[in-house]
């Protein structure tokens, strides 16, 4: 008699055919063309891409942050309950309590006008009304401790702080509340190289200890590898790849990944230093894709059937997918 | 806020007041040749009598020597005499500062309120009806002379309709004292105060709704509300706060242009003050007295800016961090 | 193959005309701009052709059956007649030329003084520019209205007086603009690559930085003249102006001091309030617009 499998637990994050579309009338951008995803509790995925790729229309959208301008489709159940549908007093509750988000931290992320402790508190205070002054004092400390700060920067205003000092506080910001899933929203882009590898190292660390599910947005995929379990690669508005992290960037299957992944220099390795790098062309226009295969125009093994196959994300191996024609499971004739 | 920030502030505006002073003396010292013949013009002088009016006037020694002496006498607060009434020109303007400083301060106070509201109303929610009547508004009154909208508001309200006084402070007809008194200059005061009022209330509004848009575009309100904050406290708390800033400093700047625009809306509604007396003073021209003016009028600006300076230091942590 | 000489200014010259094109083609597309520079064509028109429309006979003082004093619109002329019979209609078509006039020149002084301090202070720098600033500073605080009245009281009333004393109290805004403008174009490269091959100073500054601000002057220029206008108004009001001209800022002056509020003769002092109004709106739009063509950052994202 064979074992009938346990059926997995509900993901904690379920994205189901995402849409964002910037403008209505005929100058629309579609922004994010069909986005499907699942993070379970305590697991880390990793959303890489080019600037214009989508990756933060989609990261705004999961809260339904975007401006007033933008229409979002599509369902994101969140513990079973759809944010999109959800009306407005409840999605307030559940923003930084449920989910939040580490933003990059550029110089005006941060009110500059306010010290810090007061825009950390605001988030507690908001949440737990019932929590008094010295209490939230006490719980913004142990935020900045918990995110190698000394209590005392509170006081501080953010053009007082480094980068890296200010992407820490963003850090703490977001776990203020406790929530269990975290978006990382390019939070090591604007640093050095040094200041990066700690930050990463804090989230790492952070995320293993509070068991967070952590969507990690970026465009530099070696980061990636390290801190993530999968990981997937956007282009033009849609998941082109999909899988583990290791495998995906080790043996990437999609030429779009293989791409970014040579994109960053490996140091000593001479091998590299001959090969060319970097991805010629520019990201396309989302308002005039190409047919079929929107990656075409700049693929190294585009064919014939690229310009009319209309791709999807096809089985690469076991739990993973890419949409190129040249993947075994595609079914297309190359 | 740093003695260094507050000292440099002071000192910059003590430099900017002795500019004034200079500047006053030379200016008419360089155009006045002599000035005891033209007050006394077809009047005969004798030699020693022309001596003596100009040792009076100051007019004698040197252009050094009389530099001295008129900056000694301007510290003193000697400004000295109109050539109307030969009464000192520093007390001259002392009694009519008070109505002045009534009616600017008021319309300043009230042209802020409103500005800043008409102009937040029409920020957050551009490009709707409401943004597109401010903008409008603002435009209007932008446009039009200040006194020209005294002139049609005392037409329309008070000649026309009869609902208010045509002109001065009070009525010379009354001899109200206490609580009367002061309803009877509030009904004299509210024409000249709601043309001061309305002359600069748009462009509150304007900079105020421009200084929101640029504050909207900043990524602190993404964050303010993700941390799940309605709306209008994300406005309130994060983005007005912000964009109040340049607001500040606009009344500092705009200081200057209400005491102008108060000297010819004075003229219109005949009310006493330095706008009235500034107005008569042109006639002559009695120079002395325009002088003084001139310098109380600079005086009461730079002190304005230097105001709004600290105050902005105060509120922008970064200034004074620096 | 032919090779046909063209030389470097031709080619300046062809690229600066299809700029002027292209910013042409991007203004038609502002309505309130087109509407702006609609009623300024009118404005400039009616001024021009002042003689042709209105006898200049007319601006001088007839109080006669004919031209009885006081008369409404229903009872003379299209816009009445002052305390002195003379028709207003006539003293608006002239007052026009004043206004504009003493406008635009005033201004053009004003950026003439505030272009040459505002790129001498910035590309020069050192000693020159501090002070250069610091006279700056002076004039931007001192209250303008009551410096113009001294320096009118005392040079006395004409009109190249005003002219300059509404352009020596305007130039400060302009400069400080133009020298923020400078200070960013020192930062480009190409001025360092002309310094290198050896060009002076004055050529950088005429060659290179000139007509690199000239788009904000430009801009600044005509959000400049309706304040110079208003000015002209407001000291023509306190009785500054020229006594021999007619302006719009007469015009209200001898209506105040004549009583016509009282006597509720608003046909001669509202028209001359409109006019200024639109005109002051014209350019103002003009100048939005301007700005908007110029600097594309400034255009509304139309999402």
């Amino acid at each position: 008699m064979t074992a009938v499998p346990a059926t997995e637990p509900a993901p904690l994050l379920r994205v189901r055919d995402l849409h964002v579309t910037y403008g209505v009338r005929a100058g629309a951008i579609p922004a994010v063309r069909g986005v499907d995803f699942d993070l379970a509790v305590g697991e880390t995925l990793g959303l890489a891409g080019e600037s214009g790729c989508g990756k933060s229309s989609l990261a705004g959208a999961l809260l339904r942050l975007l401006p007033r301008g933008a229409q979002v489709t599509g369902s994101v159940l969140l513990d079973g309950e759809d944010v999109l549908a959800m009306r407005p007093g409840r999605l307030r509750a559940v923003r930084w309590t449920e989910l939040a988000i580490v933003f990059q931290g550029a110089l005006h992320t941060l009110n500059p006008v306010q010290r810090i402790g007061r825009q950390m508190g605001e988030a507690i205070r908001l949440h737990s009304p019932a929590v008094r002054g010295a209490q939230v004092s006490a719980r913004v400390g142990e935020l900045l401790e918990l995110v190698g700060l000394p209590a005392r920067r509170a006081q501080d205003y953010p053009h007082q702080l480094s980068g890296g000092q200010r992407q820490r506080v963003l850090i703490g910001l977001a776990l203020a509340c406790e929530p269990r899933l975290l978006i990382a929203d390019e939070p090591t882009t604007a640093l050095d190289v040094m200041v990066q590898a700690q930050v990463l190292r804090l989230l790492e660390d952070l995320q293993q200890r509070l068991g967070l599910a952590v969507v990690f947005i970026t465009h530099d995929l070696s980061t990636l590898a390290t801190v993530c379990k999968r990981i997937a690669v956007m282009y033009a508005g849609r998941i082109v790849e999909e899988g583990p992290s290791h495998e995906v960037f080790e043996a990437p299957a999609h030429p779009y990944t293989r791409a970014l992944a040579a994109a960053f220099p490996v140091i000593g390795d001479p091998a590299f230093r001959m090969a060319p790098s970097g991805l010629p062309g520019d990201p396309p226009d989302p308002r005039e894709l190409p047919s079929g295969c929107p990656f075409r125009p700049r693929c190294p093994a585009a064919v014939a059937v690229c310009s009319s196959t209309a791709v999807e994300l096809w089985p690469a191996g076991p739990r993973r997918q890419a949409a190129c024609v040249h993947v075994p499971g595609s079914g297309v004739a190359v | 806020m740093s003695a260094r920030f507050v000292t440099a502030k002071v000192l910059g505006s003590l430099a900017t007041l002795a500019f004034v002073v200079a500047f006053n003396f030379f200016l008419f010292r360089v155009v006045e040749g002599d000035p005891v013949a033209s007050l006394f013009r077809g009047r005969n002088l004798s030699q020693s009598q022309r001596a003596e009016l100009t040792r009076q006037f100051g007019l004698d020694g040197s252009t050094g020597e009389q530099f001295v002496r008129y900056v000694g006498q301007t510290a003193q607060l000697n400004l000295g005499r109109t050539y109307s009434n030969n009464q000192p020109v520093a007390s001259e303007i002392w009694h009519k500062a008070g109505p002045t400083v009534a009616l600017v301060g008021i319309s300043t106070l009230l042209s802020t309120i409103f500005g800043v509201m008409l102009g937040i109303a029409a920020g957050w929610r551009r490009r709707t009806k409401t943004d597109y009547a401010v903008t409008s508004f603002t435009m209007a009154t932008y446009a039009m002379p200040e006194f020209w909208l005294g002139m049609l508001l005392l037409t329309g309200l008070a000649v026309g309709l009869g609902w208010f006084p045509v002109g001065g402070i009070v009525d010379p007809n009354s001899d109200a004292t206490g609580l009367a008194k002061l309803a009877d200059q509030a009904k004299h005061m509210f024409l000249p105060g709601l043309t001061l009022t309305l002359a600069y209330l748009g462009e509150y509004a304007l900079v105020m709704r421009s200084s929101l848009l640029e504050t909207m575009r900043e990524d602190y309100l993404v964050l303010a509300r993700a941390k799940g904050l309605r709306d209008i406290v994300v406005r309130n708390r994060h983005a007005v706060p912000n964009a109040l800033l340049p607001v500040v400093t606009l009344i500092a700047i705009n200081f200057g242009f209400v005491l102008s625009g108060a000297i010819a809306v004075e003229a219109i509604f005949s009310w006493p003050g330095l706008g009235l007396a500034t107005y008569d003073a042109l006639q002559g021209p009695d120079l002395p007295m325009l002088q003084g003016l001139f310098l109380v009028f600079s005086g009461a600006v730079i002190a304005a800016n230097l105001f709004a300076d600290l105050l902005y230091g105060y509120l922008d942590p970064r200034v004074r961090t620096a | 193959m032919s090779t046909v000489a063209v030389s470097a200014r031709q080619i300046t010259w062809q690229r600066r005309r299809r700029a002027a094109a292209e910013a042409w083609r991007e203004y038609r597309r502002h309505t309130p701009g087109m509407v702006g520079l609609a009623i300024l064509a009118i404005a400039v028109a009616v001024a021009l052709a002042a003689p042709l429309l209105a006898d200049s006979a007319g601006l001088h003082a007839v109080n006669t059956a004919a031209n009885p004093a006081w008369a409404n619109p229903s009872k003379f002329g299209p816009l009445g007649t002052d305390h002195l019979g003379r028709s207003v209609m006539t003293q608006f078509i002239w007052g026009s030329r004043i206004s504009l006039l003493v406008g635009l020149a005033a201004t053009v002084l004003a950026m003439v003084v505030g272009a040459v301090v505002g790129i001498a202070a910035g590309f020069l720098g050192g000693w020159i520019e501090a002070v250069l600033m610091r006279v700056t500073e002076w004039f931007l605080v001192i209250p303008f209205l009551p410096l113009a009245i001294v320096l009118a009281a005392v040079l006395g009333p004409s009109i190249q007086n005003i002219i300059f004393v509404i352009g020596i109290t305007s130039w400060p805004a302009p400069a400080r603009l133009i020298r923020a403008q400078v200070l960013t174009l020192k930062e480009r490269l190409y001025v360092d690559r002309s310094r290198a091959l050896g060009a002076s100073d004055w050529h950088l500054m005429t060659r290179h930085v000139l007509p690199n601000v000239s788009g904000l002057i430009i801009a600044n220029t005509t959000l400049t003249v309706p304040v110079a206008i208003l000015s002209e108004t407001t000291l023509s009001f306190l009785g500054l102006g020229d006594p021999s001209r007619a302006s719009w800022g007469k015009m209200l002056q001898e209506s105040f001091q004549a009583g016509a509020l009282t006597q509720q003769a608003w046909w001669y002092y509202v028209p001359p309030g409109i006019g200024i109004l639109l005109v002051v709106l014209a350019f103002t739009l003009c100048g939005q617009a301007l700005e908007e063509v110029l600097d594309p950052r400034l255009r509304d994202r139309r999402a």
